[in-house]
């Protein structure tokens, strides 16, 4: 059984339709990436699942459990976590809470320990307020406060983006290390290398449909692919 | 109510006004009850205007109310003042200008801190009246002996004395009271303040200057207070010092809502039920002072459930069944067209406004050095951009480019951190976004910024009044239908983005094409010389968006405009010229081929590539 | 006219009446700041806690568990108003929040009205607190000298809960970004009840520990909501310590003035709110973007 299987999925933004009868399917210990240019409905996608936006019609199965319509906090309890794309980091909150407050309701709640390993300087920082954080600290916050939860699958919104390229690099080592530790994850970036390395497949989304599904080897073959969906 | 017969809301209020004290008698309302109704009704003409009309909630109107009725009162009683009508007309220009004082003070702020600084307000004149000015006003006593109406015709007095005469007199000026707030609300000003209840960062945005046009409301609402208070005074032949009590203000806010906000007869309505009730529940039923219980749990539910008031529950039913008529009836419906016709109707360019600035060559907008943080963060650095008259130009970027920040600038809605930008010649750095729309420079919305509760015609009419009236006016009087030179344009703009089957329907019941579509025409209608689009095609369809190109390009003939949208395809074909955002700085400007051809440009498109897989 | 005893007694009372205006503000911020609503009937909550107080005093004779019955209602009926009616508002325009908000206020003094009269009722200080205290260089009423402790100690524990405990940590973190703690797993729904039954009841147990220095009457709230609306406005919405600093400038300004003429007192809570929209229209410690 997949470990999400979504199909006939329809989102609206108001009144405006974003997603169009959207199918996609992401199995257990599985890196997909969500590909398409900006406006494509690559976060309005992740939106949908994670409960934020809700869907107006189509089926969200979710290690076998209808999801489509709950409450967010119902979904992240179920073991799905969404890393926003603007990282939603409580400023107000210093790194330690962040972290405490996103593992509260998590039933196999890592020890905070965990997640220091992997994000060093997550560790020195920790009593630093969210506001006071650099770009790239938000970033390891978010989706350590994702890890703490131990969700099932992790839905990461354009991690990289508006980083420092060293910053990217060691983020993608991160996922890479995540992944071969068996974490599913969806990945939407517009860094279309790092996004190709990291995930063994890919669907490209053009104006709210899928327009390409693939192995990521496949489409890195096919670059005219990337030209007509993605390119100038 | 806006029917082809100009005078028919007018007639009917006036029939019922004449017929009211033979009718409403029978029904138990007492004489004193239906005065004091029609004094709460002037009283909510005003607070109508500003809370139903405009948006803003004032729990203060008490202060307005006592302050007219007082200085009325004072006049009349201590000072020996011998004319009724003017010293009321005297209150009523004080209370407009303690209104305006106010104004100033609590219309720096929106939203719940208006209401809470009118409630402060509200409860400053009632100390003020009770404790300093006591001498003046008799404190908790209020002023006694002030004389029954009479009105000094020269040649002859009239006088008022019983009820019944009193009745005629208020009648009287609750009509002419109703015949101006009329006239206000269809006046050009009526229909800006609408649009500011509905969205007044967009009001603003299509050049008016909103914060006038509220103190405006503000000040009518205040001189109707001052009016009414003035008429409590004659009425009773006392001035009550409680007129100035947060209650007062608190009862004509819930005698509204009952009544039905934004129909101007809702309080008059709501004044009815309240004091028909409480006399009702006192008398009748002698439950003493319960009757307020029961008013309160009754208002609580009102709100929680019928939401535009009695008058607003009955033009919903009426729409409902002449809806349901006209749908039954054979033939009369009007089902408007499920597809809009494929191509616009031919109709000529609607020309941009000719300013005196006017040339038609040469830079229209000159951006240099323009830099925006927020925090530490850089959405722009550093731009230089440049278009000339009559051009077309695309922007584009990858997500995070800073492309809306740009945009935003250039529109005068947020300021830059450095840089300038020159506007045919002119420095408009810091100015207001209402002072750039007025000059010739507009925009429309990623997301849909409509006047919601108004129909196409009428949002267009707010752009166009930009332009035909300037920032501020206080054309109160004027009908705005008069003028064929207006209606002429709102036409010409509603054909343009072909919407002119749809001109009476209200926005909501637009589809989302629609809707779209009258977000370029609200741009468009301001007559801009520089209309910036940013993304025009966002949410639509493939076909919409072949549709939608077709109507930009017959837009851009004649004027010069700067589209940024995702859809490179639709953009290509739009623009002459390109400019590349990445990462908040100019990557690279050229023609399309140029832009498509650039390996910089796929680059940033196609992803930091290289680095990354260098670096593995 | 004007000596000095009198003028530190007068900052006294001041002091006061600003720690209880703070802690009733600090209720109505922390509502404002996570649910977004403005609760007009936040008044009533603190009138609603004294008669609460004073029926479980005239059945116990205890001001302890008058104190305790005060609070604890309250915070049940705003838990109660929050999930009967305030939650279907959530979505709809802030007139209509406005609008309700100050419905529930008629109708809680009415009906306290219809039950108890409008005649004002007194609760007594406990017996140890009666009487005057010697400070020194002035005598104090005994229980105003205690209820700066209390309400210190009161303010201490809303600190305490806010900034120490994973509740407080919540709504902080709600007050900041709701929609992102749903996504965290948490029920914000269930925090925003627990947040107006927190902020309702810091204003009943102000009501009731108040009502010993000033009788209470139906309409009592009016008047400590106008005041709460000003220290808002000059601490800044949303705020806690802002809550706090505009609650003690508040009731400085009101006791001093008082001093020279009550009747000015509000005249000058006015003068200084004018000022604090006009040098910082967000309050002396909020932040831009709250409306």
């Amino acid at each position: 059984m997949s470990m999400l299987d979504v199909t006939g999925l329809n989102a609206h933004y108001g009144d405006s339709h974003i997603l169009f009868d959207v199918a996609l399917r992401v199995d257990r210990n599985e890196v997909v990436a969500l590909l398409g240019r900006n406006g494509a409905g690559k976060s309005t996608m992740l939106k949908s699942l994670m409960g934020v936006v809700k869907p107006s019609s189509g089926s969200i199965l979710f290690d076998g459990e209808q999801i489509a319509g709950r409450k967010s906090h119902t979904i992240a309890r179920a073991g799905m976590q969404l890393v926003h794309e603007d990282r939603r980091i409580f400023g107000s909150l210093n790194v330690e809470e962040n972290l405490v407050l996103a593992g509260l309701t998590a039933k196999g709640r890592w020890p905070l320990d965990r997640v220091y390993e992997i994000f060093p300087r997550l560790k020195e920082r920790r009593t630093s307020r969210g506001t006071d954080l650099s770009g790239g600290e938000q970033q390891m916050l978010a989706i350590g406060r994702a890890l703490v939860r131990d969700p099932k699958i992790i839905l990461l919104d354009e991690p990289f983006e508006g980083l420092a390229p060293v910053i990217v690099q060691d983020l993608v080592r991160t996922c890479r290390e995540l992944a071969m530790a068996g974490q599913t994850i969806i990945l939407v970036e517009q860094n279309i290398a790092a996004a190709l390395t990291l995930a063994t497949r890919a669907y490209i989304i053009n104006n709210g449909h899928i327009a390409h599904e693939g192995p990521t080897g496949e489409i890195r073959a096919q670059p005219e692919l990337l030209q007509r969906y993605l390119g100038v | 109510m806006r029917s082809q017969r100009p005078f028919l809301v007018e007639t009917i209020t006036a029939i019922a006004l004449i017929l009211a004290p033979f009718v409403l008698p029978h029904l138990g309302f007492t004489p004193n009850t239906i005065n004091r109704i029609l004094v709460w009704g002037l009283f909510g003409l005003g607070f109508d205007i500003l809370f139903g009309y405009t948006g803003l909630l004032s729990f203060g109107q008490s202060a307005f109310f006592g302050t007219g009725g007082m200085f009325a009162a004072y006049l009349l009683t201590e000072a020996g003042f011998g004319y009724v009508m003017a010293a009321v007309f005297l209150g009523t220009i004080v209370a407009a200008i303690v209104g305006y004082l106010i104004g100033l003070i609590a219309l720096r702020r929106t939203g719940i801190y208006f209401a809470m600084i009118t409630v402060a307000i509200a409860e400053v004149f009632f100390f003020v009246e009770f404790n300093p000015l006591s001498a003046f006003t008799g404190g908790e006593n209020g002023l006694p002996g002030v004389p029954r109406p009479s009105i000094f015709l020269g040649f002859t007095t009239l006088e008022f004395n019983t009820d019944f005469q009193v009745y005629g007199f208020l009648a009287f000026w609750y009509f002419v009271g109703l015949v101006i707030a009329l006239r206000i609300v269809r006046s050009p000003v009526g229909a800006i303040l609408s649009a500011i209840r509905d969205n007044p960062q967009r009001a603003a945005a299509l050049g008016h200057d909103i914060h006038s046009y509220k103190l405006t409301a503000f000040v009518v609402a205040a001189a109707y207070a001052g009016f009414a208070g003035g008429m409590l005074g004659l009425m009773q032949g006392f001035m009550p010092p409680d007129a100035f009590m947060f209650e007062t203000s608190g009862q004509l806010v819930m005698q509204t809502a009952i009544g039905g906000a934004g129909t101007l007869f809702g309080p008059l309505v709501g004044a009815a039920v309240w004091l028909y009730l409480s006399d009702f529940f006192q008398n009748t039923l002698h439950l003493g002072a319960t009757w307020k219980l029961v008013l309160g749990i009754v208002f609580v539910l009102l709100v929680c459930f019928l939401r535009h008031g009695i008058v607003g529950a009955v033009i919903d039913l009426y729409r409902l069944v002449a809806g349901r008529w006209a749908e039954t009836a054979p033939g009369a419906g009007v089902v408007p067209p499920a597809s809009v016709p494929a191509t616009p109707p031919t109709v000529a360019m609607m020309p941009a406004r000719r300013r005196d600035s006017d040339r038609s060559s040469g830079p229209i907008l000159q951006a240099t050095g323009l830099t925006k943080r927020y925090g530490g963060v850089v959405a722009n650095s550093d731009i230089d951009f440049t278009v000339n008259h009559g051009e077309l130009r695309g922007i584009i970027g990858p997500n995070g480019a800073g492309k809306s920040t740009f945009f935003k600038m250039l529109t005068c809605e947020v300021p830059p951190t450095s840089g300038q930008i020159l506007f045919e010649g002119k420095d408009i750095t810091g100015m207001g976004v209402a002072d750039v729309c007025q000059l010739g420079l507009t925009k429309s919305y990623q997301i849909n910024q409509l006047f919601n509760r108004l129909t196409v015609r009428e949002n267009l009419m707010i752009a166009a009044l930009a332009e035909t009236r300037g920032k501020f006016k206080l054309d109160l009087f004027s009908n705005p239908r008069n003028s064929p030179e207006l209606t002429e344009q709102v036409d010409h703009a509603m054909a343009l983005v072909n919407l002119a089957s749809r001109g009476d329907a209200q926005v909501s019941e637009l589809a989302y094409g629609e809707k779209r579509r009258l977000e370029i025409g609200l741009a468009l209608a301001t007559s801009p010389s520089l209309l910036l689009l940013d993304e025009p095609l966002a949410g639509m369809s493939p076909a919409e968006r072949i549709e939608t190109v077709k109507l930009l390009k017959s837009i851009s003939r004649g004027r010069t405009m700067i589209v940024i949208d995702h859809d490179m395809d639709a953009l290509f074909e739009l623009a002459e010229r390109v400019t590349v955002l990445q990462e908040g700085r100019v990557l690279v400007e050229g023609t399309p081929d140029e832009i498509k051809g650039n390996t910089k440009v796929q680059e940033a498109y196609l992803g930091g590539v290289h680095d990354v897989l260098a670096a593995q | 006219m004007v000596n000095w005893a009198n003028f530190i007694s007068q900052c006294f009372n001041g002091l006061v009446l600003g720690a209880l205006l703070a802690l009733i503000s600090s209720g109505l911020t922390i509502i404002y700041g996570t649910l977004g609503v403005l609760n007009l009937a936040h008044g009533a909550m603190f009138m609603l806690g004294g008669y609460a107080g004073w029926v479980a005093y005239t059945y116990s004779g205890s001001f302890l568990v008058a104190v305790a019955a005060g609070s604890l209602f309250v915070m049940l009926v705003g838990i109660v108003v929050e999930r009967l009616i305030i939650r279907h508002f959530y979505t709809r325009p802030h007139e209509d929040q406005l609008l309700v908000t100050f419905g529930l206020s008629i109708v809680f003094v009415e009906a306290v009205r219809f039950f108890f009269g409008s005649l004002s009722k007194m609760v007594p200080p406990p017996g140890p607190l009666v009487g005057i205290t010697p400070l020194g260089f002035m005598m104090y009423p005994t229980y105003r000298l205690a209820l700066l402790g209390i309400v210190a100690v009161a303010l201490l524990a809303l600190y305490f809960v806010l900034y120490r405990t994973r509740i407080g940590m919540i709504v902080r973190a709600g007050i900041e970004d709701s929609v992102m703690v749903d996504s965290l797993g948490i029920d914000v729904y269930k925090i925003f009840m627990l947040v107006f039954g927190i902020g309702a009841m810091a204003a009943g147990f102000a009501g009731i520990v108040n009502a010993p220095v000033v009788s209470i009457a139906p309409d009592v709230g009016e008047a400590i909501l106008v005041q709460t609306f000003v220290v808002v406005v000059i601490g800044g919405v949303g705020s806690f310590p802002g809550a706090i600093l505009g609650g003690l400038i508040a009731g400085q300004i009101i006791s001093i003035t008082s001093m020279f003429n009550p009747g000015y007192a509000y005249i000058m809570l006015f003068v200084a709110m004018t000022l604090v929209l006009v040098l910082r229209p967000y309050g002396l410690l909020g932040a831009a973007g709250r409306e």
